[in-house]
């Protein structure tokens, strides 16, 4: 508690949305969120289709103008001025869900080039971030001269990812980047993800609404229900509430909810873990204190 | 945003005037426009007025949502108004500034143009914001299906209709969605001269096209899947009846267009 709190790198407060307002369309999406992201956390947004995750981070980067609320990037209101919106979004990347389908250029590396161009930067520079950018997203060189239209279904996602990274933003915000993808996809995106967090010190602001993909990788979990913030706090703590989550209609991690399930026939195992690595220790650990062996 | 076009857009209801069949709505409203033209004398418009704003209420829309579909056409409205305003010739002179004057019939004319754009819009929006494109392509291809006889497609181009009405909302929002996408790589769509602006639209026009291929693609083939091949022995799921609120509607119609063309033909 003591010890100056730095700022934020990131603040939302009081957010409100309202879609088609004024129409019999209208709809609301956010009710009063507020939430602040500290430089370095991997934070992952988890919550039920519509219940209004995509349209939050739409407004972190001032892609969507809140209906009332506030955004502040390092403190400053983000809509402060409206000529400055375009150089916070260079820093704060967004990959939109199915973002394969916003690849446009003849080749992959002109591609990725496209923000780092729309930066005004040098064209030495832009073609040392486009083959930064690649290495990132683990693709090799040779692929940038190719066509995206070529390439298969996680290679391009990969690409549009290497689009966003090649703007270098300080905080990446991405929506549902393993929807759509098999397995092995999922895996190594998840992969890729991490050693962003990891290895290049981004701040990461994960969507998903699988529990289990949030539990294995976020530090700090966010749950979104009808356009409002459910629940929030480490894994450990979200995944605590098992029975509200239920309730939200959300459901907990399969493992957690397994230890869950043997605590209830009288098994005294702690439940407070959601991966099977610590599934396996409480159980082990359990099974010492039962057996005493 | 572009989402929010309203003109020809379809308002989901259960008014009366949603329930009535799509072709008798189709032929009234050409009914009404051609009231609208040979109509001219203030008390027949005001006649349509009553009738064309009547219905709008027993719609249940609002007011100002017909008024906003007006919006586009706006500035056309007022251009036309004022060009009738100051350009037309008349014995009783009210003001005169070189070649433009004001007459009495230049204010009567100009006020005729702007109440037959505006309850033209209104009307025929009442039209398509009652009825959803599938049963209006329906009423077109029923209204329509004497002219099969002279093997004129009708059921494709109405087939084709509906598929183009079906698609208009996925493609306004596709590419909002992808607008935002190049947005958040900084595209800049509002700013520059004309070549630079044309030439933002690129990142945006290729993945639209693509994605509508390959949409046009899927969907033939899943049309194909369901042995879908034409006109030739298929049946309706929704099969058009006129009913008792359709000679209702027709009757008040004749009423009032009919009442509006006597008083026309009499004053
Ligand atoms: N562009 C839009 N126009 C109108 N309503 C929208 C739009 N985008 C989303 N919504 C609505 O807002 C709510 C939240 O949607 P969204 O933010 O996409 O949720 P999520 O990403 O969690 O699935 C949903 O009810 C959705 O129907
Ligand atoms: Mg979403």
């Amino acid at each position: 508690m003591n010890g100056q709190k730095q700022t934020p790198i990131l603040e939302v407060r009081g957010l409100s949305h309202v879609y088609s307002v004024g129409t019999p369309f209208e709809q609301k999406a956010l009710d009063d969120v507020n939430l602040s992201v500290d430089k370095g956390e991997f934070i992952a947004i988890i919550g039920h289709t519509g219940s209004g995750k995509s349209t939050l981070i739409q407004h972190l980067n001032g892609l969507l103008r809140p209906t009332t609320g506030q955004v502040l990037f390092h403190g400053q209101d983000i809509f402060q001025k409206t000529s400055q919106l375009r150089k916070i979004r260079f820093q704060i990347g967004l990959l939109f869900q199915y973002p394969e389908y916003q690849l446009f250029e003849e080749t992959v590396g002109q591609d990725i080039a496209y923000g780092p161009a729309n930066m005004g930067l040098h064209n030495s520079e832009i073609t040392r971030r486009v083959s930064d950018a690649l290495d990132a997203v683990g693709l090799p060189q040779s692929i940038a001269e190719k066509s995206p239209f070529e390439l298969s279904g996680g290679q391009k996602r990969r690409v549009a990812l290497a689009g966003v990274l090649a703007m270098q933003p300080e905080i990446l915000v991405l929506d549902e980047p393993t929807a759509g993808l098999d397995p092995a996809g999922r895996e190594e995106m998840f992969e890729l993800i991490r050693d962003l967090h990891d290895k290049r010190d981004t701040t990461i602001l994960l969507v998903t609404h699988s529990m289990e993909d949030a539990a294995r990788v976020a530090s700090r979990l966010i749950v979104m229900r009808e356009g409002q913030i459910f629940l929030t706090g480490a894994p450990a703590q979200v995944f605590g509430q098992a029975e509200a989550l239920e309730r939200a209609g959300l459901t907990v991690p399969q493992v957690t909810k397994i230890l869950l399930a043997l605590r209830a026939r009288g098994i005294p195992v702690d439940t407070r873990c959601y991966t099977v690595e610590q599934a396996v220790q409480k159980l082990l650990a359990c099974r010492e204190e039962v057996l005493g062996c | 945003m572009l989402r929010d076009i309203t003109l020809g857009q379809f308002f989901p209801g259960n008014t009366w005037m949603h329930r009535i069949d799509p072709r008798t709505k189709i032929v009234l409203v050409m009914a009404m426009i051609v009231a609208l033209f040979v109509c001219s004398h203030a008390a027949a418009y005001v006649v349509l007025t009553v009738y064309i704003f009547g219905l709008i209420a027993i719609s249940k829309l609002s007011l100002r949502m017909v008024l906003r579909g007006l919006k586009p056409l706006l500035v056309i409205i007022l251009f036309t108004a004022v060009l009738n305003l100051f350009l037309t010739p008349g014995d009783m002179l009210l003001w005169r500034a070189g070649p433009v004057s004001i007459t009495m019939e230049g204010i009567q004319k100009a006020a005729l143009i702007v109440a037959r754009l505006v309850l033209l819009i209104a009307g025929t929006s009442l039209l398509t914001y009652t009825t959803s494109p599938i049963q209006l392509t329906d009423g077109l291809e029923r209204l329509l299906s004497p002219l099969k006889k002279l093997h004129l497609p009708i059921h494709e181009l109405a087939m084709m209709m509906s598929l183009a009405l079906r698609f208009i909302p996925t493609l306004v929002e596709e590419t909002d969605k992808i607008m935002s996408a190049q947005r958040a790589r900084g595209a800049d769509f509002d700013s520059g001269n004309l070549l630079h602006r044309a030439k933002a639209l690129i990142p945006i026009l290729v993945p639209l096209f693509v994605s509508s291929f390959r949409r046009a693609d899927e969907l033939a083939t899943a049309m194909e899947c369901r042995l879908y091949r034409g006109d030739i022995g298929r049946t309706r799921m929704r099969q058009l009846q006129l009913g008792r609120d359709d000679a209702i509607c027709v009757i008040v119609a004749i009423l009032f267009l009919g009442g509006a063309i006597v008083l026309q033909i009499l004053t």
